[in-house]
């Protein structure tokens, strides 16, 4: 029953964005994010619009990349998702990988994923058609979006600024989601509102 | 917990890739001067690794070099990368095989070791680090050409850039990036395809159709913009690859762009 729904909902979902396939529609800092709705993995549908007034993070990720391998395996990206937790900041964890590529999981897995690695996302949405990533232009695991409390793309990037998947993350780095989330709750200008993101691509089935 | 095992099988993957640094002479010069040496790689069907900017994703190879007294070791010489599309991102890498050259200025004769550590990332469409320490010695000599290594060093130096020689502007108009270069009608007429590649993230949208045109003076090529140009980038960096007609064959060359003013 739930499952029948659900098919009913991608479809009617897919042939919304039937238009969007580039991915380069890179959405502009400044300018309203753009809205999507998913199923999250408890099978629950999540909309962007659910969340007025509150900071948004959107986080993509790919849970055998490298990448987002060290900064799960060092506990960094669980630290600031305890941070972010702790200002009120809703953390939704995108997976858009495709069926039979890497990374891509059922939603039972991708709670064990959570259990085990203890991360505290909000919601983990379920982007098998890489409708929701195209339509942010994600391209790497991990690939970070802020959107602050009015819904409008303040950071868009990177992390951090050591793009490596080697070993520890060293007291020199910098976390450019963190600076940003505490420049945004003191009302400062981003410094660093753009940057270049790295790791793996995002495994897009097209 | 896991991550040093996985890191170490990681590492145990290197045949992936087989790497090797080399020379183009056999020996060290009797004097002092340059002398040229190289990252060999050579890669499975289908892997690659990266240019300098990789494009979408990716990382660029790195080496880290041991400092060894007698010589200045030069940056990375990139020859021309391959277009590599991965589901609707565009990367820039290297497959099949590759040579990255890197100028040695000898400023003491005598035997010269060298070690470094050489790291990259291959991918084909899951993506694996690697690491790996590298040495070469030569001996003191004459700095014979090595037969062996020659040919291998003469096809890549081939691909990598030149300096951008012509009169060229480029305006970022709206969305759009647009790329003047000036030319005699000679050079112009011989002109087949050319294409850009950006050395800095978000200079332009990779993916994006490059439109060429030429008219009496210049060749044009017409970009769709980035986000850093929408962050208020004031400049272009980057490649562009010529391919002329020559004698019937065709001529394959790339032109560093440094650094040119981004005009309204």
């Amino acid at each position: 029953m739930r499952f029948k729904y659900n098919l009913l909902f991608l479809v009617c979902f897919v042939t919304n964005f039937f238009f969007i396939s580039s991915v380069n529609a890179s959405p502009s800092l400044g300018t309203p994010a753009p809205q999507f709705k998913g199923i999250d993995s408890n099978g629950n549908e999540v909309s962007l619009s659910d969340f007025q007034g509150k900071i948004v993070i959107l986080e993509w990720t790919n849970h055998d990349c490298p990448y987002v391998r060290r900064q799960y395996m060092t506990g960094n990206m669980q630290m600031v998702q305890v941070k972010a937790k702790d200002m009120g900041v809703v953390w939704i964890t995108i997976i858009s990988s495709a069926p039979g590529t890497q990374g891509h999981v059922n939603r039972r897995q991708a709670n064990k994923l959570t259990a085990s690695r203890k991360a505290l996302p909000s919601h983990v949405v379920m982007d098998p058609s890489g409708v929701i990533g195209k339509l942010y232009g994600a391209r790497t695991t991990p690939h970070m979006y802020i959107l602050d409390t009015k819904g409008t793309l303040v950071y868009k990037g990177a992390i951090d600024d050591k793009p490596t998947s080697w070993g520890k993350i060293d007291a020199g780095t910098k976390n450019y989601v963190l600076d940003a989330l505490s420049e945004l709750m003191a009302g400062n200008r981003i410094t660093h509102a753009a940057t270049q993101p790295y790791g793996c691509s995002v495994k897009y089935g097209s | 917990m896991n991550f040093s095992s996985n890191t170490l099988a990681a590492n145990n993957e290197t045949e992936l890739v087989k790497a090797a640094l080399i020379s183009e002479t056999i020996s060290a010069p009797k004097d002092r001067g340059i002398i040229w040496v190289g990252l060999h790689q050579k890669l499975q069907p289908n892997w690659h690794t990266y240019w300098r900017y990789a494009g979408d994703s990716g990382l660029p190879t790195q080496l880290k070099w041991k400092k060894f007294k007698n010589v200045e070791i030069g940056k990375i010489h990139w020859p021309l990368p391959d277009i590599i599309k991965v589901g609707p991102l565009v990367n820039y890498g290297y497959e099949n095989e590759t040579l990255l050259l890197i100028p040695l200025t000898v400023k003491k004769k005598g035997p010269i070791n060298l070690k470094a550590v050489a790291e990259w990332l291959v991918c084909r469409e899951i993506c694996i680090p690697q690491r790996k320490v590298l040495s070469l010695n030569l001996p003191a000599g004459n700095g014979e050409i090595n037969p062996v290594n020659a040919s291998l060093f003469k096809k890549f130096r081939r691909l990598v850039p030149e300096e951008l020689h012509w009169p060229s502007k480029v305006f970022s108009i709206g969305n759009q990036i647009k790329l003047i270069i000036t030319m005699n009608m000679d050079e112009l007429k011989r002109i087949e395809s050319v294409h850009v590649f950006p050395g800095i993230d978000g200079l332009i949208e990779n993916g994006e159709i490059q439109k060429f045109s030429k008219n009496k003076r210049n060749i044009i090529i017409n970009m769709k913009a980035g986000y850093a140009i929408e962050e208020g980038l004031k400049f272009f960096e980057g490649m562009i690859n010529i391919k002329r007609s020559h004698n019937g064959s065709l001529d394959n060359r790339s032109y560093r762009i440094n650094k040119l003013p981004l005009l309204k």
